[in-house]
C-alpha cells in the first residue's frame, strides 16, 4: 500500500490507535504517515474534549420531568384507548382539520359516484360502456338477453334515423356498435338453453332487420358511406341470425 | 448567552452513577425503577451528543426528554438481545431528525450556544480559539456525518452499534465517519504531505 492508501485506512479505521498490521508496519517506516495518524488522533482527542454547556436540569430533575410527562400521558392507563394525548392545541387543530378534509373528500367522491354519468353517444367506447353496464346490471341470463335485445333495437332505430339525416359519422358508429353487439354479446348468451324461445324470436327479428337494412342501403346509393354502414348492419344481422338458428338446431 | 461549562471528564463524576447498568428484563416489564436507572445511566451521554448536534442546550434538553418518554412508551416491545444504548441513541437520532426538519420548515436557525466562548486568561485564549475552530468545522459537517463522528468519538461506539443507532448499515456508518474525518482534516487545513 502507498501513503495515500494508508491514510485512507487511517481515516476509515474504527480505532485509529489500533490499525491493521500492514498499516502499522507502514507507519513504523514512514514518518509523514505517522504524523498524519497522530494529527487525526489529536483532532479526535480535541473533539472529545470540546466543552458542552451544562444541562439546564440535573438528571434527578430530568427524571422527575419525564415521570411527570409519563403520568400526564397516562400511557398504560387503558389498554383499550392507546391514542396519544396531544400536548399542544396546534396538534389537535391539525388533526381535526385533516379529519374534516378527509371526510369532505369522501363526501365529494361519494356524491360524484352517485350521480349517473351521461351516455357518451359520440364514441364506440362510450356506447360500449353503456352496453356493458346495461347487460351487467341484469341479474339473470334471461334479463341479460332482454337487455341485449333492447340495446340492439335501440341501435337499429338510431341507425335508421341517422341514415335519414345522411349523418355518415353516426351511422358508421352505429354499424360498429351493432357489429360488436351482435357478435360478441350474442355469442356470450347463445349457449343458454333456457333462452331458446327468446332466441328464436330474436332470430326472426334479425332476419327482418337484414332485409330492411339492405333495402335502406339501396335507397342511399347516392351516399356510399351511409350505404356501406347500412350494409354492414344488414350483414351483422344476417350473420347473427344464422348463428342463432344453428345454435337452436344443435 | 454564556453557560457554565463542564468538561466531559468532570461530568462523569456528577452523574456518578448510582448509574447501575439498567436491567433489560425489568425494563421490558415496564418497571419504573429500572427505567429511572436507564435515565440516570444514559442521560448524560445522550444530552452531550444531542447538545453537540443541535448546538442549542434548550433544544437538547427537550430532545433528550422526548427521547426518554418515547423510549418508555416503546420499552415493553424490546427484545432480549436489544442493544439498549444503540436503541436509545436511535430514538434520539429520530427526534433530532424531526427537530432539524421542523427547524428548516420554520426557517429559523437557533443560535449556537453550546460552546462557551468567554475570553479567558491569555494561556487559555489559544486553546479556546482552537476549540472554536474545531466546533465551527464540526458544525459545517452534514448532519449525518456529524452524528456518526460524534458517536464514534464521544461515545466510543463501534461501527456495528452506530449502524443501529443511526438506522443504517455498518458500512454506511464507517463511510460517514471516514468522510467526516476527511472533511475535518481539509477544513482545519491540516494538509497532507505528498505521498511517496
Amino acid at each position: 500500500m502507498n501513503c495515500n492508501q494508508i491514510r485512507e485506512q487511517i481515516l476509515c479505521a474504527e480505532n485509529i490507535g489500533k490499525l491493521q498490521k500492514e498499516v502499522a508496519q507502514h507507519l513504523q517506516a514512514c514518518p509523514t504517515c505517522r504524523v498524519y495518524q497522530s494529527t487525526v488522533q489529536k483532532m479526535e482527542m480535541q473533539i472529545g474534549q470540546l466543552q458542552v454547556a451544562e444541562p439546564l436540569h440535573s438528571s434527578h430533575i430530568r427524571l422527575k420531568n419525564i415521570e411527570g410527562r409519563l403520568d400526564r400521558r397516562n400511557v398504560f392507563a387503558s389498554p383499550l384507548f392507546k391514542f396519544r394525548r396531544f400536548e399542544k392545541e396546534r396538534g389537535r387543530q391539525k388533526l381535526s382539520v385533516a379529519v374534516a378534509l378527509v371526510a369532505f373528500l369522501f363526501a365529494v367522491v361519494g356524491g360524484l359516484m352517485l350521480i349517473p354519468k351521461p351516455i357518451d353517444r359520440e364514441s364506440i367506447a362510450g356506447l360500449r360502456a353503456y352496453k356493458e353496464s346495461s347487460i351487467n346490471r341484469a341479474n339473470s341470463q334471461e334479463k341479460k338477453w332482454q337487455a341485449m335485445v333492447r340495446l340492439a333495437k335501440e341501435a337499429r332505430t338510431d341507425a335508421i334515423v341517422f341514415a335519414a339525416r345522411n349523418d355518415t359519422v353516426h351511422v358508421k358508429l352505429m354499424a360498429d356498435y351493432l357489429e360488436e353487439l351482435l357478435q360478441k354479446d350474442v355469442d356470450k348468451l347463445i349457449s343458454v338453453r333456457e333462452l331458446r324461445e327468446q332466441m328464436l324470436d330474436f332470430a326472426i327479428e334479425l332476419g327482418r332487420s337484414e332485409s330492411e337494412f339492405q333495402r335502406l342501403a339501396s335507397l342511399h346509393s347516392s351516399s356510399p358511406e351511409v350505404a356501406d354502414s347500412l350494409v354492414r348492419i344488414a350483414m351483422a344481422s344476417k350473420d347473427a341470425e344464422l348463428r342463432l338458428r344453428r345454435a337452436l338446431q344443435a | 448567552m454564556a453557560h457554565k461549562v463542564v468538561k466531559p471528564e468532570t461530568k462523569l463524576a456528577i452523574f456518578q452513577p448510582a448509574a447501575l447498568e439498567p436491567n433489560l428484563a425489568r425494563l421490558v416489564q415496564g418497571d419504573r425503577e429500572a427505567f429511572a436507572q436507564l435515565v440516570m445511566f444514559y442521560n448524560e451521554s445522550l444530552y452531550r451528543w444531542v447538545a453537540r448536534l443541535t448546538g442549542n442546550s434548550h433544544a437538547a434538553e427537550d430532545l433528550v426528554q422526548d427521547t426518554f418518554v418515547r423510549a418508555y412508551q416503546a420499552i415493553t416491545r424490546l427484545r432480549p438481545d436489544t442493544n439498549l444504548k444503540a436503541w436509545l441513541f436511535r430514538i434520539a437520532h429520530n427526534a433530532y431528525a424531526n427537530w432539524v426538519r421542523n427547524r428548516k420548515g420554520r426557517n429559523s436557525l437557533l443560535p449556537v450556544e453550546v460552546l462557551d466562548t468567554q475570553a479567558g486568561p491569555e494561556e487559555l485564549a489559544q486553546e479556546n480559539e482552537t476549540s472554536l475552530r474545531l466546533q465551527q468545522a464540526i458544525d459545517k459537517l452534514p448532519e449525518e456525518w456529524k452524528a456518526a463522528l460524534l458517536l464514534r468519538i464521544q461515545e466510543d461506539m463501534a461501527f456495528r452499534e452506530m449502524a443501529i443507532a443511526l438506522g443504517t448499515t455498518e458500512e454506511t456508518a464507517r463511510w460517514r465517519v471516514y468522510k467526516a474525518r476527511q472533511k475535518l482534516m481539509e477544513t482545519l487545513e491540516i494538509k497532507r504531505e505528498d505521498p511517496r
